[in-house]
């Protein structure tokens, strides 16, 4: 893992945040599919998911609900709520915008002399 | 495991805190099996698999540290959350509840809308008439008027608010206990000239007035003591914010201008304030420097010991108490006293707060003010115990669904809290319409009750609102309270078994509590109205010795005699304005609407003189409690004018006058005091300076009143219009044959086009000048009337609502006696019973509570006894009245009882 990348504060609430757009799950599930959609690339502590998870259940972002896996063990499953969808939707817009822009002075950048 | 929804939906509480640390550790201890599983398929060993997992969690004891505190924290936030939550669902449980029953709703909102804007209403005005004094004034708790007592013989104790310019001075000078002093006295003048001129409220102070009471003008200044002397001093003055806004619309551009007050030019240097009152509550349309006005009392008035017409105020030093303050005064009024007489030396000062009487004491209005907030009160009481009443009918009602969810284990608190919301609900919205109900009244009480006071702002202020605020919440948990612990009482489970018929009567023994405190409150309003509606009749039919609902007084404002070159051009104006008296009496007798007209100089409620008298055959002239004697001089139509009976003798006639025999007529009082024995007529009276013959006694006439409605008898004697010497101010009083107000413009028309001279026409009914003294009864009689009137009508509805409830729990029991063959009037019979046994047990109650509240108000009350009977018979009859009809009605039902139906409901 040599071409890991610092995340970004904040980043990381939305990018759960997608993760739970397509079902409820828990810890982690989240972890692996952030893993397999990132390629691996996130430099972050499995213990940070959680610290997403519980600031954004404070701020009613996500709902928690005890269930169990498939192997039947005890597992908090996070779902996200309907403020969760609109932050994600908010929050992706602004990144995208934000990336174009830098991305875009960035490539003006290289082909100045 | 119970879902979010479920346990909210039953009111079930949150996860308990002292598992989250469990939860923690589950959900890292799964993390880390299921990273473990994981890497062990991509085919780590066990060991390394789960050291891996490990470094990848990150340090664990750390993470479980942090993780732990964010959950905490998530808690706490959830909490909150569900708290809103909780509260929005539970206003919502409520509204909707209550939208199931508007009328029920309806009818409690009402209930409490009084109540609360009745209180509203009432602390409006005593927020203004006694807590908050006038507008614009810093620390009004340290503002102080100055009082002087003084001994005098014959009369005895003396106190007044009035004091000459010396005091003033001697206060600023001589005084530790002070801050600042200053001094003011307001009257009117007259701004403009001709036909657009208006006589306007003044005030002349002194200029250390404005920074006393720590006022800042809205534009300009106020003028500086440099313009506040006797000579050489621009004519400057400050506008009033009333005026400033009729007169000059407002114009910001203002300062500079000038205006015209009494015939002289003023240039404008500032604008009041709004609702800039000085130091008392009426409005004020002009501020002028004391000096100016008072150089017209006298030209000596800065020395002058007799010369007493200003008010005096003073700002405590920080620490200094009042009877600090009134000792150092006096001392101090001792060393700078330099006049001669003995009485006056000895005068004592004190201090009072503003709103204090003329008498330096709390005034009836304030007392009778304090009263009606004790009533508004007693209002939100019986509204409050009606409420309560209706909301415990209902609470017997919704045991069952109370016991449901107290079995789901829904906590108490929680329950209460969910029934409280109910009763908050309805008091919010009785409050908001209270605040209606306070804006109405609140109107009602100034324009009618409390003229002349400059309000500044609605009757709903913000500091109204802020004590709605509060009454409104304090009024939902005390009506709710109760219920709500009766409801939710866990004792009642079996409830949940029972059906609603049983375990009431334990609960409509708290509702006939409730009924019978209604019927006592009502009882003690009624009682209190019935006692100032007496004392305001007698005031009413009080004989004053004249009639001033029947008179019209007229008074002229010329040009100061002052402007005319002494000498024969004033004697010539002199001569003019007496002659212009005359003329005016005659074209005032030409119109038809005119039943009697006079002329007097010295006229009851107005002015009152006193003259140097000797009599013969007195050495002195024996003191009456009341002073005097006092002098008038009237023309012939006087006394038929008024309204004066003549005892003896003869009234005067057009032949008595300047020049004829010296004639008089004197007092029933004088009289009796001076010949009782004797015959008066024939008598002779040595008014004025020695040279001045007798003037022989023609007859007696009724006493009258001088100012006041109470007030100790005094000798009046009266001259003819022309003969009297040293007092001057002469008035025109008319009689109309119909409505006062009907002849006031026509007597304007006639002076008018007698002398387009006249500077103003002032003409208002002599009424009006004993109407303040009227106010405190009036006052009461009004409130106590109208909320005893709404305080019975809400009791007369608890009872109804009790009686209705008591017949339909009833039912199956009048159902059984009907079956076994009773009368269905026997049945109505006993109901009535039982509402007229509460309606007794409320009478024997209040009456309890006005006898001993009578002895507080008895001081207030008019003539009229706090325990006079007639008033309390007729409150007990009614009551005992209304309350036949309101169980009455309910009762009557009982014939529509089926027996048959009535036990098949079991």
């Amino acid at each position: 893992m040599s071409d890991v990348l610092p995340l970004v504060k904040g980043t990381l609430d939305v990018l759960v945040l997608k993760a739970l757009t397509w079902s409820p799950m828990h810890g982690y599930e989240i972890t692996s599919w952030l893993e397999r959609h990132s390629g691996g690339t996130l430099d972050v502590e499995d213990s940070a998911v959680y610290q997403a998870l519980y600031r954004m259940e404070a701020r009613r972002l996500v709902q928690a609900e005890w269930g169990v896996t498939e192997n039947n063990r005890r597992a908090r499953y996070y779902r996200a709520t309907s403020a969760g969808r609109e932050h994600l939707k908010t929050e992706s817009a602004k990144w995208l915008r934000y990336a174009d822009a830098v991305s875009g002075i960035l490539r003006v950048a290289t082909k100045a002399p | 495991m119970i879902r979010p929804r479920i346990r909210r939906l039953f009111r079930l509480p949150l996860r308990r805190r002292d598992l989250l640390h469990e939860d923690v550790e589950d959900e890292i201890r799964l993390h880390l099996a299921l990273r473990a599983e994981q890497l062990v398929r991509d085919g780590l060993s066990a060991d390394d698999a789960r050291r891996e997992a490990q470094r990848r969690f990150g340090s664990l004891d750390e993470a479980t540290r942090t993780l732990e505190q964010s959950a905490t924290r998530r808690e706490r936030h959830m909490h909150a959350h569900e708290w809103i939550d909780e509260l929005r669902q539970d206003v919502r449980y409520a509204l909707r509840l209550l939208g199931r029953q508007p009328a029920f709703a309806v009818f409690v909102m009402t209930t409490l809308a009084l109540g609360i804007g009745a209180n509203a209403a009432m602390f409006g005005v005593v927020d203004r008439l006694l807590l908050r004094g006038p507008e614009h004034v810093r620390d009004v708790d340290r503002v102080r008027r100055i009082f002087a007592t003084s001994n005098v013989p014959g009369i005895g104790e003396f106190t007044t608010a009035t004091m000459g310019y010396v005091t003033y001075l001697g206060l600023r000078g001589n005084t530790h206990g002070f801050e600042r002093v200053a001094a003011y006295s307001a009257s009117q003048v007259t701004i403009g000239r001709g036909g657009t001129s208006q006589r306007v409220p003044f005030a002349a102070a002194t200029a250390d007035f404005f920074p006393l009471l720590g006022v800042r003008p809205l534009l300009g200044r106020f003028y500086t003591a440099e313009e506040d002397r006797t000579s050489g001093a621009d004519r400057v003055t400050v506008l009033g914010y009333g005026l400033w806004r009729r007169q000059f619309a407002g114009d910001r551009a203002v300062v500079g201008k000038t205006i015209v007050v009494d015939d002289e030019t003023f240039t404008i240097v500032g604008v009041a304030p709004e609702a800039f009152t000085g130091a008392d509550l009426s409005p004020i349309d002009l501020w002028i420097p004391l000096s100016i006005t008072s150089a017209k009392v006298t030209s000596g008035f800065t020395t002058s010991w007799n010369a007493q017409w200003l008010q005096v105020v003073a700002r405590l030093r920080p620490g200094a108490s009042d009877r600090q303050a009134s000792a150092d005064a006096s001392a101090a009024r001792r060393r700078f006293y330099d006049g001669k007489d003995r009485n006056d030396a000895a005068t004592r000062l004190f201090v009072a707060p503003l709103a204090a009487n003329n008498q330096g004491k709390a005034s009836d209005e304030s007392a009778v003010t304090r009263w009606l907030v004790g009533v508004a009160a007693i209002v939100l009481l019986i509204a409050c115990a009606n409420v309560a009443n209706l909301l415990l009918a209902r609470a017997v009602r919704r045991r069952r669904e109370v016991a449901v969810r107290l079995a789901l284990g829904a906590g108490r608190g929680r329950l209460i809290r969910l029934l409280l919301m109910e009763s908050v609900v309805l008091a919010i919205g009785g409050g908001a319409l209270g605040l209606l109900v306070a804006r109405w009244t609140g109107q009602a009480v100034r324009a009618a009750l409390l003229p002349n006071i400059e309000w500044a702002s609605s009757p709903v202020s913000l500091r109204v609102l802020g004590v709605s605020a509060v009454l409104t919440l304090a009024t939902g948990v005390l009506i709710g309270l109760v219920p709500a612990i009766q409801a939710t009482n866990p004792s009642l489970t079996p409830a949940l078994k029972a059906g609603t018929r049983q375990g009431g009567h334990q609960r409509s023994r708290m509702r006939g509590v409730l009924t019978i405190a209604q019927a006592a409150l009502s009882v003690v309003l009624l009682i209190g109205a019935g006692l100032f509606v007496r004392s305001l009749w007698k005031v009413r039919n009080l004989d004053l010795g004249f009639q001033p609902d029947r008179v019209l007084i007229v008074g002229l404002d010329w040009q100061r005699l002052g402007t005319f070159p002494k000498g024969a051009q004033r004697d010539r104006e002199r001569a003019r304005r007496r002659d212009f008296y005359l003329r005016a009496l005659d074209s005032v007798r030409m119109l038809r609407e005119v039943e009697a007209a006079g002329l007097a100089v010295g006229t009851p409620l107005q002015t009152s003189f006193g003259v140097d008298l000797r009599v013969p055959g007195w050495d002195s002239i024996p003191k009456m409690k009341g002073g005097g004697p006092y002098s008038s001089a009237v023309s012939e139509g006087y006394f038929s004018s008024v309204g004066t009976g003549l005892k003896r003798g003869r009234v005067f006639t057009r032949y008595d006058r300047a020049g004829s025999e010296r004639v008089a007529i004197v007092s029933e009082s004088m009289a009796e005091t001076l010949w009782p024995h004797g015959d008066p007529l024939g008598q002779c009276l040595l008014i004025g300076d020695d040279s001045i013959p007798c003037a022989r006694i023609v007859g007696v006439v009724a006493d009258a009143h001088r100012f006041k409605i109470r007030e100790e008898p005094a000798m009046h004697y009266y001259v003819p219009f022309g003969q009297e010497s040293g007092i001057g101010g002469t008035a025109v009083l008319v009689r109309p044959r119909g409505d006062l107000s009907a002849l006031v413009e026509p007597l304007r028309r006639v002076m008018r086009a007698l002398d387009p001279d006249l500077r103003y026409v002032d003409v208002r009914p002599l009424q009006e000048s004993i109407e303040p003294q009227v106010r405190p009864w009036k006052l009461g009689a009004t409130v106590f009337g109208i909320f005893g009137v709404l305080a019975l009508a809400v009791a007369a509805i608890g009872l109804y609502s009790v009686i209705s409830y008591v017949v339909a729990q009833r039912t199956h029991e009048i159902g059984v006696r009907i079956a076994l063959g009773a009368r269905t009037g026997e049945i109505v019979r006993i109901i009535v019973k039982q509402g007229l046994g509460s309606a007794l047990a409320g009478v024997a109650i209040g009456i309890a509570l006005a006898l001993v509240a009578g002895r507080f108000i008895e001081r207030l009350l008019f003539d009229t006894s706090p325990r006079d009977l007639p008033v309390f018979i007729g409150v007990a009859a009614a009551l005992l009245i209304v309350a036949t009809i309101a169980s009455l009605i309910p009762a009557w039902r009982v014939r529509n009882v089926d027996p048959v139906e009535a036990l098949r409901t079991e």
